[in-house]
């Protein structure tokens, strides 16, 4: 294997992304993350804290915290930005002329996973710089130890970042996870990883993003300040915890710091290990870009197709001299919306086979369960079915290349849009229909009007997503994170009515959501077509 | 009807200058604009599409400003891109319906011109097939049918016969030139022979300027007594291809025949020849393109 190859092959693929304008977003967000990882004592939300208690900010207690939610963050986010390195090769034809190389199909998935961490790599370097200033913005503790704020970054975060980049271009290279149904199932991976009992929170133990390191040493330091802090029982939040009213009234602890053991080495270079180790198993089904097909059924299929195809261009060219073309009455020209929603709605429909055995099931479920599971579990699931199919909105013209043709049609955004935007809505009602015909016969109107919302703001945030991102990964992971919160009942973001006892003002809120995203989709398409 | 181009620029990021005060006005027959790549061809083709807008300059389909009111435009337009996508999944017939439910054509017209057009391009056995699993040549033809679905009164395209084979390349031109009758085709490519059998009407293009545009008649008698045959040594050629513009060489037994530019006699045997439109092109366009204007002009 040789480097310098590995070395190149990372290289313009690191080049020709951060040379992007959507790089830089995404580096800017990490510069607010900074900010925001790190509240100040008397805030609405607090980002990591053990009962009532919180570390004072010196150098080790930022670099600690941020360093964990940091990896958490940016594991899931990182994996939609860098989970395109082999797509973009496929799509761009580089590929084809990188298969004809003498590299091996491990050295390109090798090579594509260390583009991914440098990717991920910057953006986490830039979150610790943003830590430092922060240090003394919040000017808790001013004196600033280097190797306390960066260590944790160093041996926490990249390790867990050189997973997510590994286990993304395995997903890239596995057929069935190359689309949106690997996008989907990363989120529940990426839960799975975060949320797993990897073993005691108090002695310490080895997980992903090395909480299990990290958390017990503040347990300590929090006991030793605060005598009746009981570890064994003590609630642990990371993440965003916001309160609903007023602002948390925390009080603070002083934690000096990491004493790296060489156990804790030996457990993060498993991660590391595991992470090669992944990227070297995505080289066996990586198909080198050949385009043939792995299996005997779709290669049958395929060279049936071409024989059919080489036949039929084999006996036809292109025109016959004696074909004449009616003239088009001006009067045949109108707006048309039906139309275009119909073929909005076939494009949504097209190729669908065993698709439908979902709806029809859940169907059956909405018709036979008690109101209580109809709306909390049978909706939820109704409404996430169709997840893919709706992640194609707003994105097909740019996937398939058809925007010039489309774009210099008559009313891209009054006809298009707005039918593109329609199917989605009449995919919410065909999926959900059973489930509104209970809340009828049930007389619940309040649940109506959220499902009512819910079946116009599903497309429109698929749509708006989906103009601007040009993908539909956006749409797929943020959809999916929806509704598992639905599940999970978290009232706030019950946009379908399926949590019980949610505010009555979220059907308000999400229906106002709807129509700035629907404005959002019309000033992104307005972009684009005015380019 | 007028398509009227005026002082037409473009900038993109960076200050590159995509298109700079380009001026033309065309009326019914097939234009020809012919450039090297990069010439800004592509750019005049996306602004006259309404898909692009100019940053200077103004165009104007029949007086109506197509960047103020674009859909006027769209309704007769017809546009074949250079990189033409399709859905995989449609069939060639479906394909054409959602276009012409784009384009708002009546449902019934629709399936007639639909009907025609699949027979015009030899797709009709192919009509329920996927496209993905269509050749090059049998998607392009899908291209050309969509561009003619709403029987435009313009009709743009953009380097049309790439992946056509050449006996379809042939049928496209004779096609193009039956078309022009009583509309505005724009025909850009890089083909000189493809602008040669179908043009009524010539434009260079080259940095983004107009450099110059006349019937190829005119064009070629610019040229007229410029272009030069004669049969060098192999050994010889390099000297003449750094001295003179060629623009063809054939090899034959007693050496190379080659056919160049040049102002005088380039060698006592060279005879003067009937230009064509690809001598016309290199004066205008090659590398010593401000000489050979200024002294054509």
């Amino acid at each position: 294997m040789t480097p310098r190859r590995l070395y190149h092959l990372a290289r313009a693929d690191f080049y020709e992304r951060v040379r992007r304008h959507g790089f830089f977003v995404a580096l800017l967000f990490c510069v607010y993350a900074g900010y925001a990882f790190l509240p100040p004592l008397k805030s609405r939300y607090v980002t990591l804290s053990m009962d009532s208690h919180r570390g004072v900010y010196n150098s080790a207690y930022i670099g600690a915290a941020v360093s964990m939610l940091c990896g958490a963050f940016i594991s899931l986010i990182g994996f939609y930005i860098v989970k395109n390195a082999v797509e973009r090769d496929r799509r761009t034809g580089v590929g084809q002329i990188l298969a004809t190389t003498p590299i091996s199909k491990l050295q390109y998935t090798l090579g594509k996973t260390l583009s991914n961490f440098a990717v991920l790599a910057t953006m986490t370097g830039i979150v610790a710089l943003a830590c430092v200033v922060m240090q003394f913005l919040r000017a808790e503790d001013l004196h600033f130890d280097a190797w306390q704020m960066f260590s944790p970054f160093i041996l926490l975060t990249l390790p867990a970042l050189l997973m997510t980049s590994a286990v993304a271009v395995f997903f890239e290279t596995v057929p069935l996870l190359r689309g949106g149904i690997g996008n989907v199932a990363f989120i529940f991976v990426w839960g799975a990883l975060l949320g797993g009992n990897f073993g005691s929170m108090t002695n310490g133990h080895n997980d992903p993003l090395g909480t299990g390191i990290v958390v017990p040493e503040l347990f300590r330091a929090c006991q030793a300040t605060f005598p009746h802090f009981d570890p064994q029982h003590a609630s642990l939040n990371m993440g965003i915890n916001i309160r609903d009213e007023g602002e948390w009234s925390l009080t603070t602890y002083h934690w000096a710091g990491m004493k790296w053991t060489a156990q804790h080495m030996l457990w993060r270079l498993e991660w590391i290990v595991f992470a090669f180790a992944l990227a070297g198993i995505a080289a066996i089904p990586f198909d080198r870009f050949d385009t043939a097909g792995s299996s005997l059924k779709v290669r049958r299929k395929r060279r049936r197709q071409r024989e059919r195809t080489e036949e039929i261009a084999a006996e036809t060219g292109l025109s016959v001299s004696d074909v004449r073309l009616t003239p088009l009455d001006r009067t045949a020209r109108g707006a048309r919306l039906g139309a275009m929603i119909l073929a909005e709605w076939k494009l949504i429909v097209r190729g669908l086979r065993w698709w439908y055995v979902g709806p029809l099931g859940l169907g059956i479920a909405a018709i036979a369960a008690p109101i209580g599971a109809v709306s909390s579990i049978v909706l939820p699931i109704a409404w996430f079915w169709p997840v893919l199919q709706w992640s194609k909105l707003g994105t097909r013209e740019a996937v398939h290349n058809t925007e010039p043709v489309f774009f210099s049609a008559p009313h891209p955004l009054s006809r298009q849009l707005a039918a593109t935007w329609i199917s989605g809505v009449m995919l919410s009602v065909a999926t959900g229909v059973v489930v509104a015909l209970r809340f009828v016969i049930a007389g619940d109107s309040h649940a109506l009007l959220a499902w009512c919302v819910g079946a116009l703001f599903i497309p429109a945030l698929a749509l708006a997503l989906g103009v601007w991102t040009r993908s539909g990964k956006a749409f797929e992971a943020i959809y999916t994170a929806l509704c598992y919160a639905v599940i999970q009942q978290a009232a706030p973001l019950d946009f379908m009515g399926a949590v019980q006892n949610s505010p009555r003002s979220n059907p308000a809120i999400f229906g106002l959501l709807t129509l700035l995203l629907l404005l959002l989709a019309t000033w992104g398409r307005q972009r684009r077509l005015q380019n | 009807m007028n398509l009227s181009i005026q002082h037409v620029g473009k900038t993109y990021r960076r200050s590159v200058r995509g298109l700079d005060d380009f001026s033309l006005e065309l009326g019914p027959g097939v234009l020809g604009l012919l450039g090297p790549n990069g010439a800004g061809k592509s750019t005049l083709m996306r602004i006259l599409a309404t898909i692009t807008k100019p940053t200077d300059g103004q165009v104007t389909w029949n007086g109506t400003n197509i960047v103020k009111s674009p859909d006027g435009l769209r309704a007769e337009l017809g546009y074949l891109p250079q990189d033409f996508g399709i859905y995989p999944n449609l069939s060639a017939q479906e394909f054409l319906e959602y276009i012409g439910a784009a384009k708002g054509i009546d449902r019934a017209a629709c399936r007639r011109r639909i009907d025609e057009l699949l027979v015009l391009v030899n797709l009709t056995d192919a009509r329920k097939r996927p496209l993905g699993g269509l050749s090059g040549g049998m998607r392009q033809r899908v291209g050309i049918a969509q561009a003619l679905l709403n029987d435009p009164k313009l009709l743009i395209v953009d380097e049309p016969t790439a992946g056509l084979d050449p006996e379809e390349r042939v049928r496209f031109r004779n096609l193009l030139s039956d078309l022009s009758g009583e509309r505005i085709v724009i025909l850009s490519t890089h083909i000189v022979s493809d602008v040669e059998a179908t043009a009524t009407h010539i434009a260079l293009i080259n940095k983004g300027r107009l450099i110059v545009s006349a019937a190829p008649e005119v064009l070629m008698k610019k040229v007229e007594g410029r272009v030069w045959e004669w049969i060098v040594a192999s050994s010889e050629l390099n000297a003449v291809k750094s001295r003179h513009r060629v623009s063809a060489t054939i090899r034959r037994s007693d050496g190379v025949r080659v056919r160049a530019l040049s102002d005088a006699q380039p060698a006592p045997e060279a005879q003067p020849v009937t230009p064509n439109l690809e001598d016309a092109y290199l004066m205008f366009v090659a590398p010593a393109t401000d000489e050979a204007s200024t002294k054509a002009a």
